[in-house]
């Protein structure tokens, strides 16, 4: 198994972190580690989870601020960058779409240019998401309006208005998350690829490159229907007889 | 080196406390008292009174007593409005300048004032401990933003403390009864205190403490409750024929007091008595106040945590029934209305076992151990509250770190130039959630200097900021031809010079009135036409049920309002026609109202 390996610069220890307990000492990042090299583990698509994750909390233990109150003012910067390159790394690699977008840019030196063009696999998706979420945002800006006596009680009314979005959005988070399984699952297969020689990797790779636009889809439209369900689950509509009134505005606040 | 005290800077209340021999320890003052009233007495000569002294002192001399000043923490001028009108002592500050309270010719700082109770509780604990103490770590609202986070750290500093950690409250907490706990959890803390309130979502692993998410609101607390109690003692003091007492700063502070100490009994009690006697010549207050009442009077204020627990809940992606628990924080989560709401939320019976006084500071203490490199099973990963980004073109704000990512942590941006041979290169930082600049806080401006001429476009400055484990920011520019690194000053709008500050008063101004009267009409219009929407949707449905003069007088209204609307009168206008309507129609209101109830429960059931 691939880890973490770092030599000291000052007694040549091999070290598994860039932190070295003996010296007291933060070893520097040669140029060119990427996040993946930084947490030691195979730069590839899939990434083991468990171990992604243990290795993360070993190293938040070497490198976070806590760790180190003793050290002087230049150590300490030094070791606040190593943390904070710890958490960056870390939030990239444990989601697929990051971690997808991240080694294409790698393996590109960051010359290919996402796509601008809704990637064929999510066009119906994205026309469905699309219109569900302006009628939601209508909805919602009905409902932070400032209301009389009057409109609160008409907003009201009309309750199962919410229900109706709730459902909408229901439906709209299934078809994205059935989606995004099925781009895990080309992952997987890319992945088996990874290590061929030749015309097979290199036949991963722009399969890889095609899923991070995919994947960036999918996940942006995930995104706004879940911002749209929080938002929703804020409209209070009065519910029990023995509730106050819903929260009117007066009219002079406004 | 002298040992870590965790201090819990409340805006009613502080508490310090420290880790003896693994037991936590909360440190009395020389009379056996755990809390410390956060109010400093400034008295014509002398030194200032903190604490409980001060409290007193409050009801006497409400004008020079300081209290809740963590409300002003952090805060611009512009920024302080229902805030100072809220305190019985004078509060200055206008624009992007900081708040100040003038007293006896000085202006004091919130920090200054801060600092004199974390002087006190150095001081105590200092004398419980019979060492000196000279280092510490304090708490904040996990919802302070950078000014406030800067501001409380500075108040450390000027009472002589070196402050090892800012950290969360409500991360506090979860850590002071963490202690020793070994099984994975997840759990989420609300916390409701005098001024503030902050609710978090943590994972609890092996010792690891890691915040999912958080939210809040750093003007939300008990604060707000006894204020809404005042304002209905003060209806009744003018009901009763003494308004004019009402002007009287001492009247005022005895009727805050009795809202507070009204608030604290009806937690327990269903019904109380308020009696103040002599509140003016000839006149004793003398009334009952019943938990339904308080409750109907403080709805406002606790339905406000309502949206911070679902946003939290949302941001860490997990439903109710996925929590282990809900930790109660606080001195306001003894409240019975706030633990229903807390209940229905979470849909569990909450944790009482803490105590919701001293678990913040405990916290702070627990962490002051790590940092003395007791506990190293222990460990805290906390999450930035807010978003941090840059003002682009259009006035959009570009997030670069989102909120509720783990810190420390960084984000590079690159940036350049819009004109050839351009100088140097302005940027805007901004804290917050909204899709427009203007809409968010602002931290700060700095400006990128010396830039070689090019080109518009040519130069790439590289600009890293870095969240630290306290969540203050720190920029370095990298100067990518040179590969020099340079710590960049933020200008902090806090202290601008004043003249500065004068100017873009005045400009805000100019055109904010020559938009306001157009503004208006318009507002006015929609406003109108919204609610006439709503009329014909109830005249529809209900319209039967309304006998011959209540119809002919809405729709009488209801033509005038239309009538201004069209003819495009002023705002006042259509604002009065849009008050006879809503006048009109109040019973059509209510039963539109019942019906939306009954079908609520019918929905339910």
């Amino acid at each position: 198994m691939e880890t973490l390996q770092v030599k000291c610069q000052s007694c040549n220890r091999q070290l598994s972190s860039f932190f070295c307990q003996e010296c007291r000492t933060v070893v520097p990042v040669p140029r060119g580690v990427d996040y993946f090299r930084y947490l030691g583990i195979p730069q590839r698509p899939l990434v083991d989870h468990d171990r992604l994750e243990a290795t993360y909390l070993r190293l938040s233990q070497e490198y976070h601020p806590d760790r180190h109150p003793d050290l002087d003012a230049v150590q300490r910067a030094a070791i606040l960058q190593r943390s904070a390159l710890l958490n960056q790394a870390y939030a990239c690699l444990k989601e697929p779409k990051q971690r997808v977008q991240y080694l294409v840019a790698l393996l590109t030196q960051g010359e290919r240019n996402p796509s601008r063009a809704i990637p064929p696999a999510v066009a119906t998706l994205f026309r469905q998401v699309q219109t569900a979420l302006s009628e939601v945002d209508g909805y919602l800006r009905e409902a932070e309006r400032p209301k009389s006596a009057l409109e609160a009680a008409a907003f009201a009314l009309g309750r199962t208005a919410r229900d109706d979005h709730r459902n909408t959005l229901r439906r709209c988070h299934a078809s994205i998350h059935a989606q995004q399984d099925e781009a895990v699952a080309q992952l997987v297969a890319i992945d088996a690829l990874w290590d061929q020689p030749g015309e097979q990797s290199e036949e991963a790779f722009h399969r890889l490159a095609a899923l991070a636009d995919t994947l960036s889809y999918l996940d942006r439209l995930e995104g706004q229907v879940h911002d749209r369900r929080v938002k929703l689950q804020m409209v209070t509509l009065p519910l029990r007889p023995s509730a106050s009134p819903a929260p009117f505005s007066p009219m002079d606040r406004a | 080196m002298s040992r870590i005290i965790g201090i819990d800077l409340g805006t009613t209340n502080s508490v310090v406390a420290v880790l003896d021999g693994g037991m936590s320890l909360v440190i009395p003052d020389h009379a056996g008292r755990r809390l410390t009233p956060s109010v400093v007495h400034y008295p014509t000569t002398g030194e200032p009174v903190v604490g409980e002294a001060a409290r007193r002192l409050r009801m006497v001399e409400p004008g020079r007593t300081l209290y809740s000043v963590k409300r002003f923490m952090g805060r611009r001028g512009s920024e302080i409005g229902a805030d100072a009108t809220a305190v019985s002592y004078p509060v200055a500050g206008s624009g992007d300048g900081p708040a100040t309270f003038p007293i006896d010719g000085r202006d004091l700082s919130p920090e200054e004032v801060s600092a004199e109770v974390l002087k006190k509780l150095r001081d105590d604990a200092a004398a419980f401990l019979g060492e000196a103490v000279h280092r510490a770590v304090i708490t904040v609202p996990a919802y302070f933003n950078d000014a406030q986070r800067n501001a409380t750290k500075r108040a450390g500093e000027r009472a002589g403390l070196t402050v090892e950690r800012i950290i969360n409250e409500p991360t506090a907490a979860a850590l002071a009864c963490g202690l020793g706990q070994e099984r994975a959890a997840r759990i989420a803390v609300f916390d409701l205190g005098g001024g503030t309130f902050d609710v978090s979502i943590l994972e609890v692993k092996e010792g690891v403490f890691k915040v999912l998410s958080t939210c809040g609101n750093t003007h939300l607390g008990g604060d707000d409750i006894d204020t809404a109690v005042l304002t209905h003692l003060q209806r009744i003091v003018a009901e009763q024929g003494h308004g004019e007492l009402l002007h009287q700063p001492e009247v005022v502070a005895r009727l805050r007091d009795a809202a507070e100490q009204a608030k604290i009994a009806l937690s327990s009690a269903g019904q109380t008595r308020i009696t103040l006697p002599f509140l003016g010549p000839a006149y004793n207050l003398d009334l009952t106040l019943t938990r339904s009442e308080l409750e109907r009077l403080m709805e406002p204020v606790v339905e406000q945590t309502r949206r911070p627990c679902i946003q939290a809940l949302g941001d860490a992606r997990l439903t109710p029934q996925e929590l282990d628990g809900v930790l109660l924080v606080g001195g306001s989560s003894r409240i019975p209305m706030v633990r229903r709401l807390v209940e229905t939320l979470f849909e569990r019976t909450p944790d009482t076992s803490i105590n919701p006084d001293e678990a913040v500071a405990v916290g702070a203490a627990t962490q002051g151990a790590i940092l003395e490199g007791h506990h190293d099973d222990m460990l805290l990963l906390d999450v930035t509250p807010l978003s941090l980004g840059i003002e682009t073109y259009g006035g959009l704000m570009n997030t670069i770190i989102p909120r509720n990512t783990t810190i420390p942590t960084k984000a590079g941006e690159s940036f350049t130039t819009a004109v050839d041979n351009q100088r140097s290169v302005s940027i805007r930082v901004l804290q917050g959630e909204r899709e427009m600049a203007d809409d968010n806080w602002e931290l700060g401006r700095f400006m990128l200097e010396g830039v070689e001429p090019a080109p518009a476009g040519v130069p790439r400055i590289g600009v890293q900021f870095t969240i630290d484990a306290d969540g203050i920011l720190h920029v370095l520019a990298r100067d990518q031809l040179t590969g020099q690194e340079r710590i960049v000053r933020m200008k902090s709008t806090v202290d601008l010079p004043e003249q500065a500050v004068n100017a873009m008063v005045e400009q805000s101004i100019q055109r904010a009135q020559e938009d306001m009267a157009h503004r208006a009409i318009v507002e006015a219009q929609i406003k109108g036409k919204n609610l006439l929407q709503a009329v014909e949707l109830g005249l529809a449905q209900f319209g039967d049920r309304l006998d011959g003069a209540e119809r002919e007088r809405i729709d009488a209204a209801i033509v005038t309002l239309r009538e201004a609307i069209g003819a495009g009168a002023a705002a006042a206008a259509i604002h009065a026609a849009y008050q006879q309507v809503d006048a009109a129609t109040t019973r059509l209101a209510g039963l539109m109202y019942a019906e939306a109830v009954r079908r609520g429960a019918e929905a339910e059931g």
